[in-house]
């Protein structure tokens, strides 16, 4: 049997922080994968919309998890978030569902998106490399 | 959900509770890989993992839970893999490398 994920001495319930921050890399995978032209496809597209969705509803406020998160300015282990952290989220966000909705990009936008997908993932210390994951590029 | 039919851009079915996955299980061209959450008062992961296993073999079973005693209950039942939360994307992933991309994955045939 394959056993994958925390240690057994960390394992405990998903909170909704664990949750957002897995749609928030997915997104960034999703995005980085679409700048590299790897194929969409019907479920994908849905896949794109929905997570695009979720995160956009999750990074309002956090959902009142964090209070004045506006005006604060605070480190969370390995985030690093503050306004503008969540507004570029939502910018992802729309972003994210542009491309899956068959919106023209064209350079400019595709140099925006590759930016912002940069800055949060700094942000969050994530690698947006998509190596080893041959099967994204199969529809 | 959203992880899994993004990487190989299938649909994924998602049911509340086991009466309704096996319901979806027992018709013919139904899902061949499942993931069961354990220790929810809706889904009895085990009992679910348990009629697959003696019925279907062949498909693919994972269970996901936070409870280190599950792991041992889902290896006697015969669970393919077991998923411990809290899990990240990359774990997501190594899934679907293993039981979709190098499985040589290829739609199970119903049984007689």
């Amino acid at each position: 049997m394959v056993r994958l994920g925390s240690a057994p001495s960390d394992m405990r319930n998903l909170e909704p922080a664990d949750l957002f921050v897995t749609r928030l890399q997915l997104l960034i995978m999703m995005a980085a994968a679409y700048l590299k032209e790897y194929p969409l496809g019907e479920h994908r597209i849905q896949a794109v919309i929905n997570n695009a969705h979720q995160v956009a509803k999750d990074s309002v406020d956090w959902n009142g998890r964090i209070a004045n998160f506006r005006s604060e300015h605070k480190t969370r282990g390995e985030m690093d978030y503050d306004h503008v952290f969540f507004q570029r989220v939502k910018l992802l966000t729309v972003m994210a569902k542009s491309f899956a909705e068959g919106n023209p990009m064209g350079h400019f936008r595709c140099k925006s998106l590759e930016d912002n997908i940069q800055k949060i993932s700094e942000a969050i210390a994530f690698s947006s490399s998509l190596k080893g994951m041959n099967f994204l590029k199969v529809a | 959900m959203d992880v899994l039919a993004y990487s190989v851009n299938r649909e994924v079915l998602s049911f509340d509770n086991d009466q309704a996955a096996w319901g979806h299980i027992n018709q013919p061209e139904s899902a061949d890989i499942i993931i069961a959450n354990a220790g929810t008062s809706a889904v009895d992961g085990f009992g679910l993992l348990k009629k697959v296993k003696q019925h279907y073999p062949r498909k693919t079973c994972i269970v996901m839970s936070d409870t280190i005693a599950h792991e041992n209950q889902a290896r006697d039942f015969g669970a393919d893999a077991f998923l411990a939360k809290p899990f990240g994307l990359q774990d997501l992933f190594e899934l679907v490398q293993r039981f979709v991309v190098e499985a040589d994955w290829k739609p199970i045939p119903p049984t007689s």
